[in-house]
């Protein structure tokens, strides 16, 4: 009997114990919040297509924020100079810009060097609808192309902040001279006792240059990218 | 047959314990007695609460929804919500603690800090987004009052890693700006 007083006594001292406890508790009310921002991106790069071909998937140059240069040169005068006339090389520009109105970028075409197959021809760039569309046939009727300055990739009223922008260039060498032709004429003129005497002759050669792959410096295009919101 | 007399006794404690049980039972021991009931008026317990409201953001000083808005190198984003505040007890201390549940993240070139402003428009509690804080002292009130929970991020003008290797389209970053608890706490009486 001792033992079952005592686990009484005991319960009642927990529960009492229990009581004191919620008392000291007060008041407690909590909400919690959680917040994410996703942050503007942008990216832009370039892709070198083959020559009279298709924009591979891979080797693409990317923007860190400055201009892309792509380079070329020896592929694309062996294809001249396997053509005998000209070659089409397509460029494949890709940008997106997340938080940003818009992209636009500028093309650069600096100055052949006066050496190579590609230097004997005459060059163009202009934008097509896809690399299919990059031959030589398709050369603006000027002669030319548009004018490099300020491409806007896409404008603000069709903004995408999902989407990824995609143009196609086209550069093209024609009226590719392989070999020039050098006639040399020799004309002779004497005069004896009032009576002149003449005489022509002339020879002609072809004059190959001998311009091999490997003489083709290299060249570029350099595409400038900015950003802007207004 | 028995005498009579012996009737006689039995007969008066028979009356006495009659007059004993009917005096019981008819308050004949109860005095004197007057009732009226008493007016104690009635007691309310305090409001105590703490809710969310609405919240709101802008981006360099223009409100834009959260769903388009990526800042940029240079940006400043405010986002907002209120935080609605009653504690009507007016012998009670009470305090809002901030906790971080979980820790910000947040990417190189970027900070972000917080702030809890009473319905005064008055800072009362500050850090960085992962610190803890708490509003202290806070005085009763006959009415839920607007407080406002504020971060504001801010992105480096040279950060230059936003330019990524896109191939799907934006690879855009993520600015986590961590989950944070509010408390409103009861911690005494005045």
């Amino acid at each position: 009997m001792k033992v079952r007083r005592f686990a009484v006594v005991g319960a009642a001292v927990a529960i009492m114990s229990a009581a004191a406890g919620a008392t000291l508790a007060y008041w407690s009310q909590a909400t919690t919040l959680t917040e994410q921002v996703t942050t503007a991106a942008v990216s832009f790069r370039v892709t070198k297509g083959l020559p009279n071909g298709s924009v591979p998937a891979t080797g693409s140059v990317v923007s860190s924020g400055g201009p892309v240069t792509v380079r070329y040169g020896i592929d694309e005068a062996t294809a001249l100079q396997a053509n005998g006339s000209a070659v089409a090389i397509p460029f494949k520009v890709e940008g997106s810009y997340r938080g940003w109105k818009g992209l636009r970028y500028s093309v650069q075409l600096p100055p052949l060097l006066a050496d190579g197959p590609l230097s004997a021809s005459v060059r163009h760039f202009f934008p097509v609808a896809s690399p299919a569309a990059c031959t030589p046939a398709a050369v603006p009727a000027d002669g030319s192309g548009v004018a490099l300055n300020d491409i806007v990739l896409d404008t603000g009223s069709s903004y995408d902040p999902d989407g990824l922008y995609v143009h196609y260039w086209c550069l093209v060498f024609n009226e590719f001279v392989a070999t020039t032709e050098y006639t040399n004429v020799g004309l002779v003129t004497a005069s004896y006792n009032g009576s002149q005497v003449s005489d022509a002759d002339s020879w002609s050669a072809v004059v190959d240059p001998g311009w091999g792959p490997g003489s083709t410096p290299d060249s570029e295009v350099r595409f400038v990218p900015v950003t802007f919101r207004a | 047959m028995r005498s009579p007399k012996m009737w006689k006794p039995v007969v008066a404690l028979v009356a006495v314990a009659a007059l004993a049980a009917g005096g019981s039972y008819a308050g004949s021991y109860a005095l004197f007695s007057a009732e009226k009931p008493l007016d104690l008026g009635s007691i309310q317990s305090a409001e105590f609460s703490l809710t969310q409201g609405a919240s709101r953001a802008t981006l360099n000083g223009t409100p834009v929804a959260v769903a388009s808005l990526f800042p940029a190198p240079g940006d400043t984003v405010v986002l907002e919500r209120d935080v609605l505040v009653w504690s009507s007890a007016t012998n009670a201390r009470v305090r809002l603690d901030v906790a971080w549940t979980a820790p910000p993240t947040l990417p190189p070139g970027t900070s972000a800090t917080w702030q809890l402003i009473d319905d005064s428009a008055k800072v009362v509690a500050s850090g960085n987004v992962g610190t803890a804080g708490a509003a202290v002292n806070i005085s009763a009130s006959t009415a839920q009052r607007t407080w406002k929970w504020r971060v504001t991020a801010s992105y480096l003008t040279s950060k230059a890693d936003q330019w990524v290797a896109a191939t799907s389209g934006p690879s855009s970053e993520r600015l986590l700006l961590g989950t944070v608890r509010l408390s409103l706490v009861q911690e005494g009486v005045q």
